[in-house]
Formats: structure tokens, C-alpha cells, sequence
């Protein structure tokens, strides 16, 4: 029990770290960047909500803090906690899981791969709302928000293999 | 109430995530300079229109004193026609700004909104970007300076006025032409402080205080007010002056924003290794 809490620890901050010093600043076509730190509120194995959402927003702070961004992630990162049972609800497959409290690490690749799609979209849609804030900026919000949920999944798929052992044990 | 708690605990969840985004929207627009930038020129909108529609309902209550003080403006600038103006021998005694070397133009506003009995004062006009206002343009009425722009949206605008703990401007004294920085100490809109005056500037009371041309934001020689009291005060050696306003502010409605149209070449001069 405590190596997986110093594994999520651990995970934790080398999120916030990589997100602030290397995600954050590829800024594809000018602003479109990986959201990977949430990586952490969709896999951490904490069932009440209220918790993964104080967990969350500390996630999301911390990169703010870092990057020097008001609390934009922070936002983000609280409204994908907040949203995360009725995902992953959505996302089971007819009969498997009833429940949202199932570990992530137990569930198929499928229900994954869908998971981390509406997650990271929604999520980069809460950011790029929030960057752009102006109404006659929505297409484009949208658009960095589309292709900036395209790499943040492609790179949660890729980093998953790597992070999932702590689920595990 | 038994209820009412039950339905408190169940909805717990959301609560807390209202709190959480409430928090870090907070700390996006307070910490963030585009989006605090973005949120001014926000409220400034609404509450530019908000204010100018109680002023359409509240204008016509004004209209008897706004004629008066139009009449008096129109006597005062009627006097400064040419063919109002007695030619003397020398034309030398011509007084117009050129004399200043100074190019300004003005902007009338409305003033919509405004607090004299806060210590950081604001006011704001119905004026904006649309209109040509910039931020760091200066703002004075008919009897003197009023204040600086602070915040301009597209079609209004908030002014520090003189009456303001975060204002300081340059002002000298008419005689002899010694200057210092007009200040605020929150007590009285009617006083301000005239700091820093040279210990050996001969100053009474009664003299006259007007702009300084230092800052390219107001004109030189604009009225600020006359010295009602001196003191010694701090730094040593210097004087601090109470200065009565010749603005009232209770009363002001209508002021000008004041466009140095040379101002570019003013701060290109003050600051020559600085590039734009």
C-alpha cells in the first residue's frame, strides 16, 4: 500500500514537471499543446470524488504555478475529475462494470482507449475555452482544442504501458 | 431543515467542484495578464452600460446646472477669440499653447460613474479605443486636471483621478516655476498634497498650482488648485503643501481626455534606447 502511494506521489510531480517543462512548451502551430498531466486524475486509483478533485485541482495548480497560468489547468484538471465516474460509466462495456470504482488497469483496451479519448477532449475543450475567451475565437478554440486532445491521447496511449503498474498492485 | 441538509450532503459533490473551478478561475483572471486584461475590458462593458443608461435617466434632472456651466465655458473660451482680444504693441503677449510647444487635442466624456470617498478613487467615462482613448492619456475638466486613464475597453474607460491614493503627478507652483508630485492622503476630495518642493521655492499661501509639461501627459500650465497650507516636511528640506482643488469633484460631469498627438516623439527623445 505505501510503494503504490509513493508510486502516485512520484507520479504526481514527474507529471507536473514534464507537463511544465516539456509538454507545455512544443506549442504546435503556434499554441497547441499535449495536456499529459491529466494522465494522472484518469489513472490515480481514488474512488470519492471529492478527493480526486482536491487531488486534481493541487494537479492542475501546480502546473499553473509552474507555467505561469493563472489557473487554467487547474480548471481543466477539476472539471475531468469531476466528470470521470460518468465516463467511465459510459464507457464500460454492457455487462462488465456496473460501477465507475473498477480499477482502470482492469478494463479492456477498448474501454481505455475510448476512456482517454472523451476525457482528454473534453478536457483540452476546458482549456482552449478558457485561453481564448472570446466568442468570435470559438472555431479556432476549438479546432487547438481537437488536435491538442489527438496528441494528448496518442501520448497517454504511449505512456500508459509505463505508469500502469502502480494500478496494478 | 432535516431535509435541506440531507439534499446539502447529497449534492456535496458539486459543491466542492463549483468551489474548486470558482477558485482557480479566480486565480486565471487574477494572476493571468491577458485574461485580467480580458476580464477589465469585460466588466468595463457592462458596467459602462449599465452606468449609461441610469445617466439617461438621471441627465435631465442636471439640465438647468449643465446649461450654466456650458454658458460659462462658452463666456471663458468666447474671451480667447481673436476678436475678442485686445492687440498690443507687442505680439509677443499673444498667449496660445504654442507657446508650450505642445500639440494636444481633446476628446469630451461623459463621466458615468465615479466615488470620491473611497482612499483609491475611480472614475468612468463613456469614452474608449473606439473613440481614440488610450490608456495614459490625461483627463481634465473645465477648471483643471482631473486624472490619468487607466483602463481602456472599446467604448469606455476608467480614470485615476488626482483624488486617488495611486495617483502622482507632476505639478509646479505658477511662481517661480519650482515642481513637485501631487499626491492624495485619502482624507478630503477637496485637498490634495503637493510633495517634494525645494526648501529654498519661495511658496505662500495662496499660490497658484498648475501642470508640468515633465510627463507629456497633461499641457503645461493646466490649473491644479492653490497652496492652503505648508510644512516642513519629509525629506528634510523639502516642503509638503495642502493644495485646495479648483475641480470639485462632487459635482463634475463632464471632462476631457487630453491626446498628446507628440507624445511618440516626446518619450523617443526622454528615452532614446528604447525601442517600441
Amino acid at each position: 500500500m505505501n510503494n503504490k502511494y509513493l508510486k502516485y506521489s512520484l507520479l504526481f510531480f514527474f507529471l507536473i514537471l514534464c507537463q511544465a517543462y516539456v509538454f507545455g512548451r512544443i506549442n504546435f502551430m503556434g499554441a497547441v499543446n499535449p495536456q499529459v498531466f491529466i494522465l494522472f486524475v484518469l489513472l490515480v486509483p481514488v474512488y470519492s470524488q471529492s478527493g480526486l478533485m482536491i487531488l486534481a485541482f493541487l494537479l492542475g495548480f501546480g502546473v499553473d504555478l509552474l507555467m505561469g497560468s493563472g489557473g487554467m489547468h487547474a480548471a481543466s484538471s477539476v472539471c475531468i475529475a469531476f466528470v470521470r465516474p460518468f465516463i467511465l460509466r459510459l464507457v464500460s462495456e454492457k455487462g462488465r462494470f456496473d460501477s465507475a470504482a473498477c480499477p482502470v488497469s482492469a478494463r479492456s483496451k477498448s474501454e481505455l482507449f475510448r476512456y482517454f479519448a472523451l476525457s482528454t477532449v473534453l478536457q483540452s475543450l476546458v482549456i482552449y475555452s478558457l485561453d481564448a475567451w472570446r466568442l468570435y475565437r470559438t472555431a479556432q478554440a476549438v479546432r487547438y482544442a481537437l488536435i491538442s486532445a489527438g496528441m494528448t491521447w496518442v501520448l497517454s496511449v504511449l505512456i500508459y504501458p509505463f505508469v500502469r503498474d502502480p494500478v496494478r498492485s | 431543515m432535516r431535509r435541506l441538509l440531507q439534499l446539502a450532503y447529497r449534492l456535496r459533490h458539486l459543491f466542492l467542484f463549483l468551489l474548486l473551478e470558482t477558485a482557480a478561475l479566480y486565480l486565471t483572471f487574477q494572476y493571468s495578464a491577458y485574461h485580467k486584461a480580458l476580464f477589465f475590458c469585460l466588466t468595463a462593458e457592462i458596467n459602462g452600460y449599465l452606468f449609461s443608461k441610469k445617466e439617461s435617466l438621471t441627465a435631465f434632472f442636471h439640465l438647468r446646472e449643465e446649461n450654466q456651466s456650458l454658458l460659462k465655458e462658452n463666456a471663458r473660451l468666447r474671451g480667447q477669440l481673436r476678436a475678442f482680444q485686445y492687440r498690443t504693441a507687442a505680439p509677443s503677449t499673444v498667449v496660445n499653447d504654442a507657446f508650450y510647444h505642445q500639440q494636444y487635442t481633446c476628446i469630451p466624456a461623459e463621466i458615468l460613474g465615479m466615488t470620491t470617498r473611497s482612499r483609491n478613487n475611480k472614475i468612468s467615462i463613456n469614452r474608449g479605443r473606439e473613440q481614440g482613448v488610450g490608456e495614459n492619456m490625461g483627463v481634465i475638466a473645465d477648471g483643471g486636471i482631473v486624472g490619468i486613464v487607466d483602463g481602456v475597453s472599446r467604448n469606455y474607460a476608467r480614470i485615476i483621478p488626482i483624488i486617488s491614493s495611486y495617483s502622482h503627478v507632476c505639478a509646479r507652483l505658477k511662481k517661480g516655476n519650482f515642481f513637485g508630485f501631487l499626491s492624495w492622503n485619502g482624507k478630503d476630495y477637496r485637498i490634495a498634497q503637493l510633495e517634494e518642493i525645494p526648501g529654498h521655492a519661495p511658496i505662500n499661501v495662496g499660490d497658484t498650482v498648475i501642470s508640468d509639461s515633465n510627463s507629456a501627459i497633461f499641457p503645461a500650465g493646466m490649473p491644479i488648485g492653490t497652496i492652503r497650507r505648508v510644512e516642513r516636511g519629509h525629506p528634510a528640506g523639502f516642503y509638503t503643501a495642502d493644495v485646495d482643488l479648483f475641480i470639485d469633484f462632487a459635482s463634475l460631469r463632464h471632462v476631457y481626455v487630453v491626446k498628446n498627438l507628440l507624445k511618440a516623439a516626446a518619450n523617443k527623445v526622454q528615452n532614446p534606447h528604447t525601442h517600441e
